[in-house]
């Protein structure tokens, strides 16, 4: 691996006057039919101090991701990003505004080529590019995109799987490749949802060393199983339990907490 | 007016008899049976030659019960099994086997309209309440609340019952319930085939059967799952009132957008809740 | 292939087409006349199909709605030819787009089964408003405007050229479409719309256009299918013809509208030379398409690309044969 990915990611948005956390959460909470899976939960990011999110299963933390972009709507809370109240805005609109995720299960585009899906991850933020005769035009043909999409590529290690179909790409491609998607757009706050979950060893090493240096210049929020790991990153650590934040602070605040030491216990029985 | 009631309060009940079948199997294997028009038809004409050969309405009306059950069993088991797991094929597969058996209908029964005769007993009046009502109206109206009945104590106080309700409510946690699961998804499409089949041969004595009559009682049975929502028994129970009775007062009184009108509830629904007035969703 | 031995081939096929109707018999010509404006609508299906994966059984309501309009308007004296064709595509472009909205939200089997419906709501107007669509008897007399009656010796052929030159120009335009960056983000939204979504696309416009071309599509076959037969009936555009739209194109295969037009001609031959035997061939044109999807769900062309070099030729088309090294 080389520095190529660091000179693709330090492309930064111009950045407005005030500085807002990337993330504030104010209360929110989602119900599904009566069960509670996010209650009154409130949580800010600041813009280049990443954050772990750590629970134990059913905690609801895919569910938090799922209403911090939208996919799900809230039913009471507000949401900002970077300042902005994107509490009721659709998933677009978060988007623009520089948010990025990866999914827990693989979300690609199956049959299409790496090539095509890093394409489509680049293209997606491009307003008014497309003119009115622009449909005539080879999507290949775009060439300063795919000069682009390689550089995505090599920033994940697939630029020599280009052509593949994604369904002929091995588990472990299928998640670099998920990782390429999200940083395409070069975002401001990605959320990684297990960015880990089913790779080997060696893919995990690789994986840990493209998530380190994408958390120097992004804000990132993770979800992150392997703690040893997840603390590299960052000393920000939110504890999820029931749909509630039970803790927050330094890994040592986490590991002095009480609830939280219950909780873990409870679970390994 | 209130002859008009009646017969709309007829065709409803004729209607829920055939769309809580598909609606079920519908939401229980994913699967739009755009076959069921034609398993309604086939059932029908299988009534009517059964009735010339062995004069008993009653027989005739099971019998084409049972073997429109035998036509979905054979689609299911040896046509939809194949493409499992790939619901738009499997859609498809019964979009060719309702095209089939529409063409072999019509070189078995020929094209013109038929229908059946009413057994004896079903002929003429009865007084309820001092209205007067055909009796016919009246079997088809307790056959269906015996019907709904039947499948509500099915879905509700039987152990198949729970299963199917687990499926539809949760399509994915079916696969984990285990190899079970395969017989439960035919026995479901066969009990739909079974009363459309039933549906075929009620049907056919109260309405004509003729070809393209598949393609109407399918576009009815669609309009009542839409309406009432997908995989809902409440839902079907209500949204075969609205249609039938938009259909009889629409042929009343506004002749020319009768069949407009019916679409016009489903319209609504699709813009207000789209998920249908009971349903968990077009989703 | 290179160049010249390409454009030798097109020129020599643009030759044949062109002279088809002076050479070809009658029979022939009127086939592939037929062939042509059916092939239309299984294009303005297999676009849906192909890039969406959505499969529209409303695609004979929009041929209904152009065809009517110009029907109706002209045999009632109020509009004259180029006007009525405006008039009936404007028309089936405001059908569309209220459809569009109707069908946006839904995906796989709810869109087949919406798609159904609204081409019955379709079928159910011209059958029963009687009045304004003259019903079940169908509207007829419709004369071809006069310059598609434009003669070449003893030949009519203006029809059959400017039928020639429109479905050139939409096969090109469709062809261009689907590998261009809008063919992409469908099928992007074709494999998945909750990305797509993430990644800031306005999904639901996508859909809208993408159904609103179709339509289009499917609306130019109207116009010529009413010029060419002079009649409009509800039985042309009820479910059957919406079914035989779809396994049509389906048989040939919808990855490529090539494989729709296969498909659209090779079942309209069947049809044209089984319906002198029988009036049955339905039977066998269902079986042929339950035996394709049960075991060959890509249809011919999926079978044609398993080809090796027929592979690499659609990959050179597809992907600017930068992969041909």
């Amino acid at each position: 691996m080389n520095n190529e990915h660091l000179k693709y990611a330090s492309k930064t948005y111009p950045h407005s006057e005030e500085t807002h956390p990337a993330l504030m959460i104010k209360n929110v909470s989602k119900a599904f039919g009566g069960v509670k899976a996010i209650n009154n939960v409130t949580l800010t990011v600041e813009e280049g101090r990443s954050r772990v999110l750590i629970g134990p299963n059913g905690a609801g933390k895919s569910t938090l991701f799922h209403l911090i972009t939208g996919e799900i709507p809230v039913d009471v809370g507000e949401l900002y990003l970077f300042g902005d109240n994107v509490t009721k805005a659709p998933v677009q609109r978060r988007s623009e505004l520089g948010l990025a995720r990866t999914y827990q299960i693989s979300n690609l585009f199956n049959e299409l080529t790496v090539e095509e899906n890093l394409y489509l991850a680049l293209q997606g933020k491009e307003r008014g590019a497309d003119h009115f005769l622009s449909f005539l035009k080879p999507w290949f043909k775009h060439k300063k995109k795919l000069e682009r999409v390689r550089e995505v590529a090599q920033s994940v290690a697939l630029e020599n799987k280009l052509d593949t179909l994604v369904s002929n790409l091995s588990h472990g491609e299928q998640r670099q490749l998920e990782l390429g998607i999200a940083i395409a757009p070069n975002p401001r706050l990605i959320l990684f949802d297990e960015p880990m979950a089913g790779l080997s060893p060696t893919e995990r090493v690789f994986m840990k060393k493209l998530i380190s240096r994408l958390s120097v210049e992004k804000t990132i929020l993770v979800i992150e199983h392997d703690m040893e790991f997840a603390l590299s990153l960052t000393n920000d650590v939110t504890v999820l339990h029931q749909g509630s934040v039970i803790a927050e602070g330094t890994p040592d605040d986490i590991k002095q907490n009480e609830h939280v030491r219950k909780i873990y216990k409870l679970e390994n029985v | 007016m209130l002859l008009t009631l009646i017969n709309g309060m007829t065709l409803a009940a004729l209607l829920f008899i055939i769309a809580v079948g598909f609606n079920l199997s519908f939401s229980l294997l994913r699967v739009a049976n755009l076959a069921h028009g034609a398993f309604y038809l086939f059932g029908g004409y299988i009534g009517l030659s059964m009735l010339n050969h062995l004069g008993s309405w009653w027989l005739a009306l099971v019998i084409g019960g049972l073997c429109t059950a035998f036509l979905a069993f054979i689609t299911e088991f040896f046509l939809l099994r194949k493409v499992r797991g790939d619901n738009l094929r499997e859609t498809l597969v019964t979009l060719s086997v309702a095209i089939i058996v529409a063409d072999l209908m019509i070189v078995v029964w020929g094209g013109n309209p038929k229908s059946i005769p009413y057994p004896e007993v079903l002929n003429g009046f009865v007084q309820l309440f001092n209205v007067t009502i055909p009796k016919y109206s009246v079997f088809i109206l307790a056959t269906s609340i015996l019907i709904g009945l039947l499948i509500w104590l099915l879905l509700n106080k039987t152990k198949m019952g729970m299963v199917i309700r687990a499926g539809v409510d949760h399509f994915e946690m079916v696969s984990v319930l285990g190899t079970n699961i395969q017989r439960v998804f035919t026995g479901m499409f066969v009990l739909a085939g079974f009363l459309a089949g039933l549906a075929g041969v009620i049907g056919g004595s109260y309405l004509m059967m003729s070809p393209g009559e598949d393609w109407r009682i399918l576009t009815y049975a669609l309009l009542i799952i839409i309406l009432g929502g997908m995989g809902s028994f409440g839902g079907s129970v209500v949204a075969a009132f609205i249609i039938g009775l938009i259909y009889s007062f629409g042929s009343v009184h506004v002749p020319e957008f009768q069949l407009f009108l019916m679409f016009t509830p489903v319209a609504l629904v699709l813009i207000f809740r789209p998920k249908g007035l009971f349903g968990r969703g077009l989703a | 292939m290179n160049q010249m031995t390409k454009n030798l081939i097109y020129t020599l096929g643009v030759i044949v087409l062109l002279a088809i109707p002076l050479i070809a018999s009658d029979f022939l010509t009127t086939m592939i006349i037929r062939i042509m404006y059916y092939s239309l609508l299984a294009i303005g299906f297999a676009f849906l199909a192909g890039q969406l994966g959505l499969i529209s059984l409303a695609i004979p309501a929009f041929m209904a709605v152009s065809g009517y309009t110009i029907g109706i308007l002209e045999t009632r004296g109020l509009l004259s030819f180029p006007f009525s064709v405006l008039a009936a595509m404007l028309m089936v472009l405001v059908i569309g787009a209220v459809f569009g909205i109707f069908v946006n939200r839904s995906q796989g089997i709810y869109f087949l089964m919406l798609t159904l419906i609204l081409g019955q709501i379709v079928w159910a107007i011209v059958l029963q408003w009687a009045s304004f669509t003259k019903g079940s008897s169908g509207i007829i007399g419709i004369e071809k405007p006069d310059i598609m009656k434009w003669r070449l010796g003893e030949t009519e052929v203006g029809f059959y050229y400017i039928l020639l030159v429109c479905f050139i120009l939409i096969v090109l335009a469709v062809l261009a479409l689907t590998r261009s960056s809008f063919g992409l983000k469908l099928k992007g939204i074709r494999e998945s719309e909750t990305r797509m979504k993430m990644l800031g696309y306005p999904v639901a416009r996508l859909k809208w256009t993408a159904f609103m071309i179709s339509a289009f599509i499917s609306g130019t076959a109207g116009v010529f299918f009413v010029y060419y037969t002079g009649v409009m009936h509800p039985s042309s555009i009820n479910l059957d013809s919406a079914a035989m739209v779809l396994i049509a194109s389906i048989f040939g295969g919808v990855q490529s509208i090539i494989g729709a037009i296969l498909g659209m001609s090779i079942i309209k031959t069947f049809e044209i030379s089984l319906s002198g035997l029988t009036q049955r061939y339905l039977i066998i044109i269902g079986t042929m398409f339950l035996l394709v999807i049960i075991y060959a769900p890509k249809g011919l062309m999926g079978l044609i690309y398993k080809n090796k070099y027929m592979q690499s030729l659609y990959q050179h088309w597809y992907r600017g044969g930068k992969k041909d090294e």
